[in-house]
């Protein structure tokens, strides 16, 4: 469960604050999805969310612990794909992700590590390489199986499918799909309409740290959510 | 305490596969080596020329013997017997060589004036002074460090700055374990090819080690601590690499170079010290002086320090070796003042450079290394009070044959006085000495936990 209760961050001299009295939760097993232009919050809210800026006001809470008052609890309970997974280009797929996975507390067998590799789509040839020769697509499937590895209850994306070829990137709806199976909360900050029509339980738009609106998937079904998005950038 | 072990094991392996990191210790235990070697070179050749004294002191009183078969007058054998003294090398000089190339570890004394004999042979190898010594002690002061930093001034803001620190503090959920793993692996590497180098340094002249070495040791690893907790300031206070690599680079050059050459001249300038050459100029022209001074004036000055030889028959002739050496005892007596404030200046120097060492870890260091392994500035001038001593004994060997003007039986010089040597004087140093290492070492630690502990830092 991840719930957000009148987040608001201001950066140091900025006219407007980035997120605003953000209210909104995310159900164990539902995808939200935040749209947004550029500026809009969507990577401000995820980043109070991993404690890596201060809120100035207000709660955001991970199954239920304040991520403030309990860093680093809350961080053992959430996974996080950056939209640009940065990795150390020294060492393999497969050492990556077995750094990370020790990072977080998890030891795996070789033969989880690319187990949880092939789930994220990267093939086979590809675990022992280097990351420094990986593709942007590469290095987020390796992203996509640290947060898999990491087995936890809320997940938070920022942009996970840039850089992922169409067919990747289905997979990865579906690898999102099994998740929510398995009752993780997932979050994520997206400017892919399509993915997020696609995926979400509910889409949430912002503008100016806000959510302008929020659509259940019964009303995305009915909603046509460029037109919605458009008009709503365009007010 | 297994997650932990398992950090440090990744962090082992990612700095091996790092090129430079491999690089910079491959570089530290090159020149370690070559330190040890050039240490090695040194000491052997100290080794061989104190070797060579006692043939050569046989091989010169054989000569004398030739030339005199029927003996000689007593003043006449002591001034061509020149007598060895020597200062053999402590086991660890062979890492800490301090002063043991710039001042002589052997001197052939002789009964003349004993000031510019000491002082003669220690007028050579300014070149070496300048330069510092290139020994174990050198590398593990100022190489080591900058080795270190090298290796770990970026352990965060490279991360930073390659975008991987907001998926590692996702995934650690802290900073702190992950950067004690990365800073403890950086350290331990340094630390191990130091140690690496110290076992090299031990088996090379088949040295075996005990507590005065394990010492050596440990100040070794508390001065490469002092470093770590720098490194960790400095990494856990610069955002980016740039910005830690000048700082790093700035504490280097300003803790390793210029501030023991800024303290070293600030302790030459605030306690000056007449030159040995200086000494011997003076003493000499006081020598020389005597021949035209009247005998009664000369002997009425050697009589006060040696009132004992009032009674003996004045000078007749021209010239009596008793007067020849009273007047060397002149010129030992006119700089007397001089050589004694030579010294206390000396040892100021030394106790000066000690309290400003508070400055600079490297000079503190290397002054509890070289009073471990007996090279430093106690050590010298335990030697010339050793051979100082030996002097007054020489005069009491030969005073009274020069002073009854008996000739010497060539059998008889095989009595002359022998120098004992005895080990240089070293000492472990007090917890007080080792303050200006544990109070920056604590220090940088607080900084780093402070600077690590600021809740949200920013890390993007």
């Amino acid at each position: 469960m991840l719930t957000l209760e009148n987040l608001t961050k201001r950066y140091p001299g900025a006219a407007a604050p980035a997120v605003d009295g953000l209210t909104l939760t995310v159900a164990p097993g539902e995808l939200f999805a935040l749209l947004g232009p550029n500026g809009a919050g969507k990577t401000t809210t995820l980043n109070c969310l991993l404690g890596f800026v201060a809120p100035n006001s207000g709660r955001a809470l991970i199954d239920g612990l304040d991520v403030v008052a309990a860093p680093l609890e809350t961080k053992r309970r959430l996974a996080y794909i950056p939209e640009q997974v940065n990795l150390y280009g020294h060492f393999s797929g497969l050492e990556n992700l077995a750094y990370f996975s020790e990072l977080a507390g998890h030891r795996y067998p070789d033969t989880e590590l690319r187990r949880f590799l092939a789930e994220a789509g990267l093939q086979d040839d590809a675990h022992g390489r280097r990351v420094g020769g990986y593709s942007k697509g590469m290095r987020q499937k390796v992203g996509i199986a640290i947060a898999l590895a990491k087995n936890a209850k809320v997940l938070l994306l920022d942009e996970p499918t840039s850089g992922l070829d169409p067919g990747a990137s289905h997979e990865f709806s579906r690898l999102l799909r099994r998740l929510r199976e398995r009752g993780v909360a997932i979050l994520m900050a997206t400017h892919d309409l399509f993915r997020a029509k696609a995926d979400a339980d509910r889409v949430g738009i912002m503008r100016h740290g806000r959510l302008a609106h929020l659509l259940t998937a019964a009303e995305l079904a009915h909603t046509d959510l460029e037109k919605l998005y458009l008009e709503t950038m365009a007010a | 305490m297994n997650a932990f072990l398992a950090l440090l094991r990744w962090e082992l392996r990612r700095l091996l596969r790092t090129g430079t990191a491999r690089a910079a210790l491959a570089f530290l235990f090159c020149a370690g080596l070559a330190a040890l070697a050039a240490t090695d070179r040194e000491l052997a050749r100290q080794a061989r020329e104190i070797a060579a004294l006692p043939d050569q002191y046989e091989a010169q009183v054989a000569r004398i013997a030739k030339q005199f078969p029927a003996g000689e007058h007593a003043g006449y054998v002591a001034y061509y017997s020149f007598l060895p003294t020597w200062q053999p090398a402590a086991p660890l000089a062979a890492f800490s060589l301090g002063l043991r190339d710039v001042v002589p570890g052997a001197l052939w004394i002789r009964l003349l004036g004993l000031e510019g004999q000491l002082h003669e042979s220690g007028l050579g190898n300014p070149a070496v002074q300048a330069l510092g010594t290139f020994d174990l002690a050198f590398v593990v002061c100022a190489l080591a460090p900058l080795v270190l930093l090298v290796l770990s001034h970026d352990v965060l803001s490279r991360d930073r700055e390659q975008g991987v620190l907001p998926l590692v503090v996702a995934q650690a959920g802290g900073l702190g374990p992950l950067f004690a793993a990365r800073l403890a692996v950086r350290a331990a590497a340094v630390a191990a090819v130091c140690t690496a180098l110290f076992a090299v340094g031990l088996a090379w002249p088949g040295i075996l080690p005990g507590p005065a070495e394990f010492g050596w040791l440990a100040d070794m690893l508390l001065h490469l601590a002092v470093w770590t907790a720098a490194a960790a300031a400095i990494a856990a206070l610069c955002r980016s690499v740039a910005a830690s690599l000048a700082a790093a680079g700035t504490a280097w050059v300003a803790a390793a170079v210029v501030l023991p050459a800024a303290l070293n001249l600030a302790v030459v300038a605030a306690y000056p010290v007449p030159e040995g050459l200086e000494l011997t100029v003076r003493q000499r022209q006081e020598i020389h002086a005597g021949w035209d001074r009247p005998k009664e004036e000369t002997f009425a000055r050697f009589f006060r320090t040696y009132p004992e030889w009032r009674d003996t028959a004045p000078v007749a002739g021209r010239f009596a070796w008793k007067w020849y050496y009273a007047m060397h005892q002149a010129g030992d007596d006119s700089v007397a003042d001089a050589s004694a404030r030579y010294r206390a200046n000396l040892r100021a120097r030394a106790a000066a450079t000690a309290r400003l060492a508070w400055l600079a870890p490297p000079v503190a260091t290397q002054l509890l290394l070289s009073r471990r392994a007996g090279t430093d500035l106690e050590a010298h001038l335990a030697y010339l009070d050793r051979v100082r001593a030996f002097h007054g004994t020489m005069k009491a060997h030969f005073h009274p044959p020069v002073f009854a003007e008996t000739v010497l039986p060539v059998a008889s010089w095989r009595d002359f006085p022998r120098f004992v040597p005895a080990a240089p004087p070293a000492a472990a140093g007090t917890f007080a000495e080792r303050l200006p290492l544990l109070i920056p070492l604590g220090l940088g630690l607080a900084v780093a936990v402070r600077a690590l502990r600021r809740p949200f830092r920013p890390l993007l």
